[in-house]
């Protein structure tokens, strides 16, 4: 478990939940916003799950998610939404994302979906 | 020369409006045969089935030379005319929605003993024992009893005023297109029974020539014309214009043709002259007068017909408009909910989460620390939200006392101070106004000034600069005091200046959107302006403008 889990979302409330869920298991890195996500993608080799909110104000969460998935095809991403739509599910996993957690989360899914994600 | 002596295609004009009538009604009947689709067209096919009937046997009686077949002909008109009334009034029943089931089984029964009653004893009940007289130089006219047909008419008479009185009723209160209907069936019936009616004054031995049986083609003529024109009773054309076109052609020109002909008969028939000549003129000078007249015609017709009609079209708009602005806010509303609904999802999120895990780690001291920050965060933006929610769903009415509209942008100014200074931001103010004193409600513009420069400071980084400008515009009879507002910030994009005065609209990231919404709101509730420009990059001015004293107040 030496992976470490790449968490972006904009809001404190969501990120300090997200490291109080994973904090015990799994090493973090935090960031804010998806430029700094992609960011630390350049730099860091060792993220093995990124966890991303869809609705984001500067750049949003699909477009860094079809970023992300063109340039680390092998990385898997967990979106994290408020929105309950099938439509915008739909369209999370054909731009590739492995799994879509809606808010409000129950800290189980969020430990199942980063733990069945680091495996593969 | 007597007006009964002409004779046109040999027919004198009695027989000629009798069979015009019986043609035009014939066709009305033809035209609502094919295009029915409710029972109110079948009631009135049978209608004008009856008139069309009633007026073949007129016809019939009046160009025969034997007594007796007169006095059956006669008879037989008035078989199918007893049910002119009665059709009449169950159209109309039908038409308004009104449910005189049992009036309407009496009426078909009173038509069926009429009937009996016209042939029973050979007719003597109703007429006269001498059966016709041959009047007019022309016509063996039927001969009542007057005062048993006055009798045995008199529910026809009832039925018939019976009927105007409810389409009477339903113009009058109904609104909308379809009380246009109601006006000109009145007016068409009442053209059509007086024309009609006078056919029983030489019956009632007044022996005055009923000319005005012309009405009858005419009432006709009006309501195919309406039909076209406006739907009446719902009758819809689905014909082929071309084929309209050319039926309306050949009608035309055969109307044409028969009017130059007729003419040039009375023409002979008054003055024993025929000619060449006169034909040709005659000719010219319907021609050169019926485009002008068609349309003088035309215009008068729906001057008096449809004179309400523009009224109609934009009663019917407004409420049309109405509907889509009710949907569209029904839209509008949904939005909101699903709005407030995804912004509180978020500190939900973190309060959730953070409950879960107190009763596991209540005793890590860095746990607590971030359970009181969170927890402390995420209420206050619940609260926050709400408040905001709440001002903007239901704003506090305004009250309008008279304030320095420049005290309270210092007072503002004031607040933020600290922030300005922190930001280096350099504030010009410009106060050129010469009236500073308005009619407003002060907590409410500070709040507006609040949002505004806030959002202005907010959007400038270091050495910044807030230029605030007020004047007093005068124009004609009114005085408006003008703010702007300017900053030199980052600016909002071409494609978000429309919507930034949307509720939920917001680029920050913990902005509600909710700021400008109510800001537009109250402006709009002190009957003001607000507008807004900018340029990235460059920076964005508001410009309000608001009256001095607030109208409803003005004397």
């Amino acid at each position: 478990m030496s992976k470490k889990i790449l968490i972006c979302d904009d809001e404190e409330g969501i990120r300090e939940s997200l490291k109080l869920i994973l904090g015990d298991f799994y090493e973090m890195i935090v960031v804010e916003n998806g430029l700094q996500a992609l960011e630390t993608l350049k730099s860091a080799a060792d993220v093995g799950v990124l966890l991303m909110d869809i609705k984001m104000p500067k750049v949003h969460g699909l477009d860094v998610l079809r970023e992300v998935k063109t340039k680390y095809p092998g990385l898997p991403v967990i979106m994290i939404t408020g929105y309950r739509s099938v439509e915008t599910a739909a369209e999370a996993a054909q731009r590739g994302a492995s799994g879509y957690i809606v808010k409000p989360f129950k800290a189980d899914e969020i430990l199942d979906a980063v733990r069945k994600n680091m495996a593969e | 020369m007597n007006i009964y002596d002409i004779r046109i295609f040999s027919l004198n004009l009695f027989s000629l409006s009798a069979l015009l009538t019986a043609a035009t009604s014939l066709l009305l009947a033809l035209l609502v045969f094919f295009f029915r689709n409710s029972k109110l067209h079948i009631a009135w096919l049978f209608f004008n089935l009856s008139v069309g009937s009633w007026a073949f046997f007129v016809f019939m009686a009046s160009i025969t030379n034997d007594p007796s077949s007169a006095y059956l002909l006669w008879r037989i008109a008035h078989t199918f005319g007893i049910y002119v009334s009665i059709t009449f009034f169950h159209s109309v029943c039908l038409y308004t929605k009104t449910s005189l089931r049992t009036i309407i089984i009496l009426s078909y029964l009173y038509g069926l003993i009429f009937d009996y009653l016209n042939y029973i004893l050979d007719g003597h009940i109703i007429y006269d024992p001498i059966h016709t007289k041959f009047l007019f130089n022309s016509i063996h006219y039927l001969q009542f009893n007057t005062p048993d047909f006055l009798l045995a008419l008199s529910p026809w008479f009832l039925l018939c005023f019976g009927g105007l009185y409810l389409l009477y009723k339903h113009y009058k209160y109904k609104e909308g297109p379809a009380s246009l209907d109601a006006k000109v069936w009145m007016i068409c019936m009442i053209i059509g029974y007086t024309g009609g009616a006078s056919s029983f004054l030489p019956m009632m031995k007044l022996n005055i020539y009923p000319l005005t049986m012309f009405f009858l083609p005419t009432y006709g003529l009006i309501l195919t014309y309406v039909i076209f024109k406006n739907q009446f009773l719902g009758i819809r054309f689905f014909l082929e214009k071309s084929i309209i076109y050319s039926i309306l052609i050949a009608l035309i020109s055969l109307g044409y043709l028969l009017l130059v002909i007729g003419l040039e008969k009375v023409f002979y028939n008054f003055f024993q002259y025929q000619s060449l000549s006169v034909s040709i003129l005659t000719a010219f000078i319907i021609g050169a007068l019926i485009l002008p007249l068609r349309n003088k015609i035309q215009y008068l017709l729906d001057r008096a017909l449809f004179k309400g009609s523009q009224l109609e079209i934009s009663k019917e708009n407004a409420l049309l408009r109405n509907e889509v602005a009710k949907a569209e806010r029904h839209k509008a509303i949904a939005s909101l909910a699903s709005n407030i609904a995804h912004e509180i999802k978020n500190p939900l999120t973190a309060l959730k989460t953070f409950t879960e895990f107190l009763p596991s780690k209540k005793d890590e001291p860095e746990f607590l620390e971030r359970f009181q920050h969170v927890t402390r965060q995420e209420l206050a933006r619940i609260e926050n939200l709400t408040k905001e929610l709440l001002d903007f769903a239901k704003p506090a009415p305004p009250s309008f006392q008279k304030a320095n509209i420049h005290g309270l942008i210092d007072e503002i100014l004031d607040l933020l101070s600290n922030k300005i200074n922190q930001k280096n931001i350099k504030v010009n103010k410009d106060y050129r106004a010469a009236e500073a004193v308005l009619e407003i409600d002060a907590n409410q513009i500070k709040q507006i000034l609040l949002n505004i420069i806030m959002n202005a400071v907010e959007a400038m980084g270091d050495m910044g600069v807030l230029t605030i400008t007020t004047q007093t515009k005068k124009s004609f009879s009114t005085k408006t005091f003008e703010l702007t507002i300017a900053d030199s910030g980052v600016g909002i994009a071409a494609e978000d200046l429309p919507h930034i005065f949307e509720p939920f609209f917001t680029k920050k990231e913990n902005g509600t959107g909710l700021g400008l919404a109510i800001t537009k709101d109250i402006i709009e509730k002190h009957k003001g302006k607000i507008m807004v420009e900018s340029e990235l990059n460059k920076g964005t001015q508001f410009t309000i403008k608001l009256p001095y004293a607030h109208p409803q107040e003005e004397k």
